[in-house]
């Protein structure tokens, strides 16, 4: 059987249960009190102690047809983006405008035309906060698996990646081998960390930490393939109800480093998110690598040799 | 898509579009407040002085191994003899300096437990045991051979003589020598940091020219200041030196492919700044060009000239290939922290790394009415207790 996560960002509320509950049950120390100062995210990415972390983004340049009147939306006009044009009952409350006016700046924040989907007229009007709990990927293909030098890292019975605490020495190649920048080696401790998707509650037939803490179902765990088909339910749900941009990413992937365990329901492109549009396995690399310098080395070693070949008749002859 | 405004203090870059991605050249590039993609090596110094210093031990052992079954009687005599102590010396090193950069050094036995070919730090673990091996009973050899402790014609030394074989262990360590100098280029590519996975399949060979540059400096510098002065004694020294004017040439020509091949945003880290000027000017210009320009005079002028134009290539050749590995490395931990380098070598076409909103949602199956408000699995533990 394997597990994973289904991670629906359009349920997430930022709460960051799943981050203590994380930090509760595996025991890991409290980042530094850091002020990012940019969002609600303090925690900014996941780490060797961080396991969970929950990103928040603040769509506020949204452009809305209410700013008919500014530059950005003359341009929208002029690309005939009909669509940007459409009957959004919004109030027209112009962030914008305000923010250029305040800065004495124009057209240098303007965007791309866009098709706005949400309802207007809610709380946040045409704007919009988006959050998402990131994890381990736990890859079908994953990086830091394929590098690691110990065999420390394995896929356990459940088929997630897991770092045996206990082998692990500390080089750090799996560090650089991840291709969503999740795994890190701990300071303090010398050994490699991430998410074991809670290896040991899963043991005793327990749901993981974070799974269990949400309060909004925003983090579902389960078997993999009923998670794919309940969250492939969910994107048809979401567009019947208007949200056509929703779409699922880590699963029916055309990547090389496969569907993911931990796999997530987006809004907007992953780079939103912080998450790379088509990740690649660093392991595809290998064999070209190889064969790349052992030609090098074959064309190398024969020109040494040559050379001293050659030299030594030189030598022969002047005797 | 939106841009986030970032600091004025935190560009660190100027941003610049990759002309590998023209059809996204007009749309503004979105990253998550200028936050990493992917995590920096957290390697030491250690790392790059020992890519440095295996490389010479590999090239060197590569050179000696030549001279050994190709050569002539001087450089049978001296190149190899200078080949092997100083490959040995460097073995000993290497190992030091990999075991203290992990963060458990004590647990560094657990390299051993497998053999991993998708793992070039594996290989190379592997090809570094072999190739200290092989230097080790080789360096013993030639002691004898040398009368150093063991005197050549006694008995324990006619043992030994017997007991290493000269020609096959000479051929092994040459090879695993070019498995040294080679497979730490491979290593770095096989990354998710931008600037060594975008042409990455020129590293390994870089590295491996770099090596048997930077071997044959370092075996110039030794029979310079060891060596008879002999004409054969220079004319074996003028082989290595071909050796390096061939690795020289080949390491300029790797690090033009390179730079063609990779997209621009990702080899900014090699073009401009600190470590970019170090790179250009120091490793390439000073390490590569310049040496292989001064043997070509030398070779013009005669063989009056040359020593002192040789010492001076040799040292240029070691320091070029030292600001080679250094920069590289500092240069991978820069890259890894521009998400929009990460973004290049990741970028996709819609629908090319999995469905669009548009195709999942075509595909969707129907969602079930009800679903249960706690895993199943979760309730099953419940039960049980």
């Amino acid at each position: 059987m394997t597990t994973g996560f289904f991670t629906d960002t359009t349920l997430c509320i930022g709460c960051k249960a799943c981050e203590v509950a994380c930090k509760q049950w595996n025991q890991l120390p409290g980042d530094d009190y850091t002020f990012t100062g940019a969002s609600y995210d303090n925690t900014k990415a996941l780490g060797a102690t961080t396991w969970r972390h929950v990103a928040f983004v603040e769509q506020f340049d949204r452009k809305t047809p209410q700013m008919g009147a500014t530059a950005i939306g003359e341009r929208m006009r002029a690309n005939g983006n009909a669509e940007t044009n459409g009957n959004h009952g919004a109030p027209p409350i112009d962030l914008m405008a305000i923010r250029n006016g305040a800065r004495g700046a124009d057209t240098s924040t303007a965007v791309a035309p866009r098709v706005v989907h949400e309802q207007s007229g809610g709380l946040l009007g045409d704007h919009r906060w988006l959050m998402m709990s990131d994890v381990c990927k736990h890859c079908q293909n994953a990086g830091c698996l394929e590098a690691c030098p110990t065999g420390a890292i394995i896929r356990n019975e459940f088929g997630d990646v897991y770092v045996q605490p206990d082998i692990c020495n500390g080089c750090g190649y799996c560090v650089i081998a991840c291709p969503f920048g999740v795994i890190n080696i701990h300071e303090e401790d010398g050994r490699a960390w991430k998410c074991t998707l809670c290896y040991d509650r899963q043991k005793v037939g327990m749901e993981p930490a974070c799974a269990k803490a949400c309060p909004t179902q925003s983090i579902q765990f389960g078997e993999i393939e009923e998670l794919r088909d309940r969250a492939r339910a969910r994107v048809g749900q979401l567009h019947t109800r208007g949200i056509t941009d929703a779409y699922l990413y880590g699963v029916d992937e055309h990547t090389s480093v496969g569907d993911l365990n931990a796999f997530f329901l987006l809004v907007d492109k992953p780079a939103v998110y912080n998450l790379p549009e088509q990740p690649r396995v660093p392991q595809a690399q290998v064999i070209p690598g190889y064969i790349a310098t052992a030609v090098t080395a074959v064309a190398l070693g024969v020109a040494t040799a040559a050379a001293f070949l050659l030299r030594a008749r030189v030598s022969d002859q002047n005797r | 898509m939106e841009t986030f405004d970032r600091p004025p203090n935190e560009v660190w870059l100027p941003p610049l579009r990759s002309p590998a991605r023209p059809a996204e050249r007009d749309e503004p590039s979105v990253t998550y407040y200028d936050q990493p993609m992917i995590k920096p090596p957290h390697w030491k110094w250690y790392i790059p002085a020992y890519f440095w210093l295996g490389g010479i031990a590999g090239g060197a052992a590569t050179i000696g191994a030549a001279a050994r079954l190709f050569g002539g009687p001087v450089a049978k005599r001296d190149t190899v003899r200078h080949a092997r102590y100083l490959s040995l010396a460097l073995a000993i090193i290497c190992p030091i300096f990999l075991i203290l950069d992990l963060g458990r050094p004590e647990r560094f036995f657990r390299m051993f437990r497998v053999v991993k070919v998708s793992s070039p730090l594996s290989i190379g673990t592997w090809i570094l045991s072999a190739f200290g091996l092989a230097s080790g009973a080789l360096a013993v050899r030639q002691a004898v051979e040398d009368s150093v402790v063991i005197p050549r014609e006694s008995g324990l030394g006619r043992l030994l003589r017997r007991l290493i074989p000269d020609a096959p262990l000479s051929a092994l360590q040459g090879i695993l020598g070019l498995g040294l100098g080679g497979y730490t280029g491979v290593l770095i590519a096989v990354t998710a940091i931008p600037l060594w996975a975008a042409g990455g399949i020129f590293l390994g060979p870089l590295f491996l020219a770099t090596a048997l540059a930077s071997g044959a400096a370092a075996l110039t510098l030794l029979s310079v200041a060891f060596g008879k002065r002999d004409p054969e004694s220079e004319r074996a020294r003028g082989t290595v030196e071909t050796v390096e004017a061939i690795s020289a040439a080949t390491q300029l020509a790797l690090v033009g492919a390179r730079d063609l091949t990779t997209p621009s945003r990702i080899n900014q880290p090699l073009r401009v700044g600190f470590w970019g000027r170090v790179f250009r000017i120091g490793a390439v210009g000073g390490g590569m060009a310049t040496p292989l320009t001064l043997r070509i005079v030398a070779r013009l002028l005669g063989p009056r000239a040359t020593k002192v134009i040789s010492v001076i290539a040799a040292v240029l050749t070691l320091l070029g290939a030292l600001a080679e590995r250094f920069t590289i490395v500092e240069a991978g931990k820069v890259s890894s922290r521009d998400p929009l380098a990460y973004q290049d070598l990741t970028a996709g076409a819609p629908g090319e790394a999995r469905p669009t909103a548009r195709e999942q949602a075509l595909h969707a199956p129907q969602a079930s009415a009800h679903r249960p408000r706690i895993a199943a699995s979760d309730t099953a533990f419940d039960s049980i207790r």
